[in-house]
């Protein structure tokens, strides 16, 4: 299953040593946005995103990402179920939460499944690339 | 009308002036026992009995005595000896001697010389003499009730036969009066007994409706451990309540005379002290020691005389919610029908609490997930669009930077615009938590809402208050009226083509505080106001029925539509 819906990008421009990144948003438009803008970002490799759990789960066990960027307001209310498996895996990766607006039951719920981080969907790219890209690596 | 067996027949042997002695001594005995029923009182019975005795048989000294159930005497009344004669006899008679005798045979006894009587023990030291004696047992069905004791006949040397006749007669009838005055007081005993039993089945009466009433949390303690106390007339009582945090008991409530607390802490885990104990064990608990059985408890409460204290779990099924304490300034012992009802006092009073909590609950749960409902379509439908678009323009201003320092600029601009309506559609997500408004604030809530109303709907818009009848209202329906007055202000924006509101919050009577949002447009036909106000107007019902209100719309085509809303409020104290 590895590499399926993996996108491509240029590549050429990456470090070797980028961080691998999936990303978990229902909203297609939101999800190619992060894609464009993310993949710019030279210290990332965006290496797949989607919105269906199945999908997803699937796809970050074969892709093996670094970082796994996910918005947890779903409609199918398995944002937290989500961070909870990832959490799970062996190797898990760091676990960014982005959302539009914070709870604060919500944060604290997020943070007690796993994620290493809690932020908001301000358009603010580089200082989001800047935040995950430097969550420190767990053990 | 006298028939023949109604008249007493004269003596065979007699004369006129015997007939007429035992007539007047008939009608005498008569009057006598009359008097004896006419007091329902033990003692007073008893009163009456001495004085017909002494009366009818001419004697200078009556006495009476009831005898306990181990041969001697358990009252003894005297009639004719003075104060100050009495109080230099040694010692009450014992039951020995003559009475002994009496008591065993439970024959009269009549001599003319007590001395002289071959059983006599004589009279206890300081006793004034006396000589003649005349001795009856009060016996009813075989079961001795007492003695008449009658000494020194007057103007004669002895009592006679006739005398010893008289007064085994009136004997006979004090049995029957002493008898019905004991089972009068049995009754009585039984009055109250069923009285207390009344009150106890009012107690869990009113448990009952509570637990099926919506009433405030803080409210139905107060009521519960006023009646609780009332039943067992405690002197103080507490109430301590089962945190959300499991194991830790927090006071809810105290009441009585006692000291603020009982105790030094507020708080009590499972198994500290005697609230802890009693939640632990789930069985009530009590206390007389209190001197040596104090841990935490204020030595202010010894201080006030407090001396026995009671712990009561109160259960739902599967947990102790609760423990109710009750305190008495006597040292009180918990009779064993007592214990069954406290038991049902804790089953019962924590069943209502239980039921307050998750009505609490299930109130809170509501409001969450109309909250939640309206965040999720914010962000599902706004944010993300905008927060997607805005991506797109940081990247495209990325390419630009270079050749266009100018579009890029512009595009900066559009961001910080997106950016803005972001944080605009956050706050007002957070706006909709309720607990923000209290009171205090409602005034300052509305005044705002009618302002930026105003401003966005160029409706005319009047706000009145009355102070009073805010702070009548119970502080946790603040934010639904608010609430309400937002959709409705909603609905006349959208719908209404009105020219004026008006909204008033005031007290129309006592207990009622009314909340109205009027407007001058439009109107519409009743008939349809369900799909032409839809969800907002079934979310203003609910908000409503939720907190004991009731919500009126009245509207036809032309003429305006008014929302009434009447809220149950707290009472003038």
């Amino acid at each position: 299953m590895v590499g399926t819906n993996i996108l491509s990008i240029e590549r050429s421009q990456q470090f070797v040593n980028a961080a691998k990144l999936y990303i978990i948003d229902e909203h297609p438009g939101v999800r190619a946005a992060l894609v464009e803008r993310l993949g710019r970002a030279a210290n990332l490799t965006v290496i797949g995103h989607g919105g269906d759990v199945d999908t997803v789960m699937t796809e970050i066990r074969g892709g093996k990402p670094d970082i796994v960027l996910l918005e947890v307001k779903r409609k199918d209310g398995m944002g937290l179920e989500i961070l909870r498996q990832l959490a799970a895996l062996p190797r898990a990766p760091r676990l960014a939460v982005l959302t539009s607006y914070p709870t604060s039951w919500e944060e604290q719920a997020a943070i007690r499944a796993g994620a290493d981080c809690y932020l908001l969907k301000d358009i603010d790219s580089e200082e989001l690339i800047k935040t995950i890209a430097n969550l420190p690596i767990s053990a | 009308m006298v028939t023949r067996e109604n008249q007493i027949k004269p003596p065979a042997t007699g004369d006129a002036k015997a007939y007429s002695d035992l007539r007047s001594d008939m009608v005498a005995l008569h009057r006598a026992t009359l008097s004896l029923f006419s007091d329902l009182s033990l003692e007073g019975v008893l009163r009456r009995v001495i004085h017909a005795a002494r009366e009818l048989s001419d004697a200078r000294y009556a006495a009476l005595g009831i005898p306990d159930n181990e041969g001697g005497l358990e009252t003894f009344i005297t009639l004719g000896l003075a104060r100050d004669e009495i109080d230099h006899i040694d010692h009450q008679p014992r039951g020995d001697g003559l009475i002994g005798e009496m008591m065993r045979t439970g024959q009269s006894i009549r001599v003319p010389e007590i001395n002289d009587h071959p059983l006599s023990v004589g009279f206890p030291a300081g006793h004034p003499p006396m000589r003649s004696f005349l001795g009856v047992p009060i016996a009813a069905y075989g079961r001795p009730l007492g003695q008449i004791y009658l000494t020194d006949k007057l103007n004669a040397d002895e009592f006679s036969l006739e005398d010893q006749r008289l007064i085994e007669m009136l004997a006979a009838h004090a049995a029957a009066a002493i008898e019905n005055a004991r089972l009068y007081q049995k009754v009585l005993e039984n009055e109250n007994e069923l009285s207390d039993r009344n009150e106890e089945l009012g107690l869990m009466y009113s448990l009952a409706t509570a637990v099926s009433s919506a009433m405030d949390l803080d409210k139905l303690l107060e009521v519960m451990l006023q009646r609780v106390m009332k039943l067992f007339h405690a002197g103080a009582g507490e109430i301590f309540l089962l945190e959300e945090q499991e194991g830790v008991y927090q006071k809810a409530i105290h009441l009585g005379d006692a000291p603020q607390s009982f105790w030094d802490v507020d708080r009590f885990r499972l198994g500290e002290g005697l609230i802890g104990m009693v939640a632990q064990e789930a069985s009530p608990r009590w206390t007389t020691d209190l001197n040596s059985d104090s841990d935490y408890l204020r030595k202010s409460v010894l201080q006030s005389g407090f001396k026995t204290l009671v712990g009561v779990p109160l259960t739902a099924p599967g947990k102790v919610t609760g423990v109710l304490t009750l305190a008495f300034r006597t040292e009180r012992v918990i009779q064993e029908q007592e214990q069954g009802l406290l038991g049902a006092v804790g089953a019962g009073v924590g069943i209502a609490v239980e039921n307050a909590r998750l009505y609490r609950q299930a109130r809170r749960v509501a409001v969450l997930e109309e909250r939640e409902r309206i965040g999720m379509d914010l962000h599902d439908g706004v944010i993300q669009s905008i927060f997607a678009t805005g991506l797109t323009l940081e990247y495209a201003r990325l390419d630009v930077q270079e050749r266009a320092p100018e579009a890029a600029d512009r595009i900066g601009k559009a961001i910080s615009g997106l950016n803005k309506s972001i944080r605009d559609i956050r706050s007002y997500i957070l706006d909709l938590q309720p607990s923000r408004i209290s009171t205090d604030d409602l005034p300052k809530a509305l005044e705002r809402l009618t302002r930026e109303f105003k401003a966005n709907t160029l409706i005319e818009t009047d706000l009145m208050i009355e102070p009073e009848a805010v702070r009548r209202l119970n502080g946790s329906i603040a934010a639904d009226l608010f609430h309400i007055s937002q959709e409705a202000l909603a609905n006349i924006a959208k719908h209404a083509k009105a020219t004026r509101t008006w909204i008033t919050v005031r007290e129309t009577s006592e207990g009622t505080v009314t909340l109205q949002v009027i407007d001058n447009g439009q109107g519409f036909e009743m008939e349809s106001a369900p799909e032409l106000l839809g969800h907002g107007l079934s979310n203003m019902g609910e908000r409503a029925r939720l907190f004991g209100g009731e919500l009126a719309v009245v509207s036809s085509p032309g003429e305006g539509t008014t929302i009434t809303v009447r809220i149950p409020s707290e009472p003038v104290n």
